[in-house]
């Protein structure tokens, strides 16, 4: 018999579940109702039983969830078009006609519009539109180059890479000792040179921090809170979250709350400080690997924490690891803090900020345009 | 009195325009200096460019003929900078065809503030709509399967956040 494989568990109405499978469901359906009552350890228990009894079980209660759902959606969809009919008069026949000739006539009148942005314009020219999204609106130039295979392959080439590394790297806040190390300049013409001139090259390389959202940092475990030679021992989850927003004047604003993302992100700026209980500012600096340090300090300690930043799948820079945090006296003795249950940081981008910051930038620039307009056209 | 020069577009319409006017295009100005155009001379062939093009094109020539612009040195302020108030309002009312029209007579003629205006007009039209907004705009066709949309998608994501 060949061996089954995860991705080909299935289950629909025509599934025939071996006995093994169907015990092993059960076992699991049990604990999914165990552990939606608040029987952690009890669930546990099953999902074990359940998972030694046949290895996919989650998987297959997974389908088996996402079955009754689409069926569930299915007999909504079927009970409204039954309501939606009993409210059809008897022109039903001439409505239906009038829809199709209305479809029919639409068809064609969309085939025949032409596309003259890709009709007319060179690749050239559709490069220098590009160029003008990486530089004022990224997100507008994300959206451009997910609408059609030409504008996508247009949109990451030597020239928009060049763009995007000057649109990043200049306002990284680097340590003055890498500065000193590794000759960073805010140049990167200069700066490219030690990727062979490769601007793909440097990005994919370089760590850089992102200043259009909040990092986040969930944290989440089990912990035992019974003593142990009592016959009940209860577990509870506990869940909180860390929070960071990095700025480019070196400061980064960073709170530790039990607080959900919703509540927290769309006030999470410096002006609102006072608003959020042990909200702190640190300073951060970067190293050119991506190691980064954030120093605060309170009237008897400094607090240091180390992380660095890492991808995550595809996304570039998403993500910062714990390196260690720990804090120090005028002496300089360390206290190391424990981080085994610290999570890395995800970068989670906000529209609100980017579009702050599209907007500062907007104004900057049209201030320094109307001066320069000004000297050359008196008037 | 100001020379004139006249020219031919490609539909045969036959144009003076005045030499400082037309001279806002740094390929007729150097064809100028480098042939030494005098009244006997031949109309200048303009072979890419409708008469209706062109009409605009001098239009916006002549509104601009006292107007110094900025250096073109540095690229990505040239990029930024926004567009000229009358620049968007002459390029608003005119149709996407006619749009691009101006665009490739003003990257023809090599007229660097039109054709920044023409891009960043585009660009403009592009700004605060989703993918599927943007397909509509321009009437492009969405040539990816949605697997592969995706997969785009979550491959370019990097690039708006940072």
């Amino acid at each position: 018999m060949s061996q089954e494989t995860i991705d080909q568990v299935q289950y629909n109405a025509e599934t025939q579940l071996t006995e093994k499978q169907s015990q092993s469901l059960a076992l699991y359906e049990e604990g999914a109702y165990k552990e939606s009552h608040g029987r952690l350890k009890d669930a546990i228990l099953c999902y074990d039983r359940a998972i030694k009894m046949y290895e996919y079980v989650e998987r297959l209660y997974r389908k088996k969830l996402q079955y009754e759902y689409e069926q569930s959606v299915k007999e909504r969809e079927l009970l409204q078009i039954r309501q939606g009919l009993k409210g059809v008069s008897l022109d039903e026949q001439k409505d239906g006609s009038s829809e199709e000739t209305q479809e029919g006539e639409e068809e064609p009148s969309e085939e025949i519009d032409p596309c003259w942005l890709l009709d007319l314009l060179s690749d050239d020219l559709l490069l220098e539109i590009i160029s003008i999204l990486i530089v004022t609106d990224p997100h507008a130039h994300y959206n451009f180059s997910v609408s059609c295979k030409k504008i996508a392959s247009l949109s990451f080439t030597s020239t928009t890479y060049r763009l995007i590394s000057k649109a990043i790297f200049p306002g990284q806040i680097y340590a003055p000792s890498a500065i000193k190390l590794n000759n960073i300049t805010p140049d990167q013409e200069l700066m490219v040179k030690n990727w062979d001139f490769n601007w793909e090259m440097m990005l994919n390389d370089r760590p850089y921090l992102k200043f259009n959202g909040v990092y986040i940092s969930r944290v989440n475990y089990i912990s035992e809170g019974g003593r142990y030679t009592s016959m009940y021992s209860p577990l509870k989850l506990v869940t909180y979250f860390r929070y960071m927003r990095f700025y480019k004047d070196g400061t980064v604003l960073k709170l530790t709350t039990v607080d959900e993302p919703d509540t927290i992100v769309p006030h999470f700026e410096k002006a609102n400080r006072e608003s959020f209980q042990d909200a702190h500012i640190s300073q951060f600096t970067l190293e050119l690997d991506g190691h980064l340090i954030l120093r605060r300090n309170d009237s008897k300690y400094e607090y240091i924490e180390e992380l660095e930043i890492t991808n995550f799948m595809k996304k570039k820079c998403h993500r910062l690891t714990w390196v260690s945090s720990y804090y120090q006296d005028e002496e300089g003795d360390r206290k190391y803090f424990c981080m085994t249950k610290e999570k890395p940081y995800n970068f989670s981008g906000v529209r609100h900020i980017r579009e702050q910051d599209v907007e500062s930038q907007r104004l900057r620039e049209l201030e320094k345009f109307t001066q320069a307009w000004q000297r050359l056209n008196p008037q | 009195m100001t020379e004139k020069i006249r020219l031919t577009t490609s539909d045969d319409q036959e144009f003076i325009v005045e030499r400082n006017i037309i001279e806002r295009s740094v390929l007729i100005k150097n064809l100028l200096n480098d042939t030494g155009y005098d009244e006997d001379s031949e109309a200048i062939p303009l072979p890419n460019v409708r008469s209706s093009v062109f009409k605009k094109v001098i239009e916006w020539a002549e509104h601009h003929k006292d107007t110094t612009f900025p250096d073109d040195d540095d690229e990505d302020a040239r990029k930024s900078a926004p567009i000229d108030d009358w620049d968007k309002d002459f390029l608003k009312v005119v149709d996407q065809e006619m749009l691009y029209e101006i665009i490739l007579a003003a990257n023809f003629l090599n007229i660097r503030p039109l054709l920044d205006a023409g891009c960043k007009t585009v660009a403009e039209m592009i700004r605060g709509k989703s993918a599927d907004e943007i397909r509509r705009t321009f009437n492009i066709v969405n040539d990816f399967s949605p697997d592969e949309e995706e997969a785009i998608k979550r491959e370019n994501e990097w690039a708006e956040d940072r």
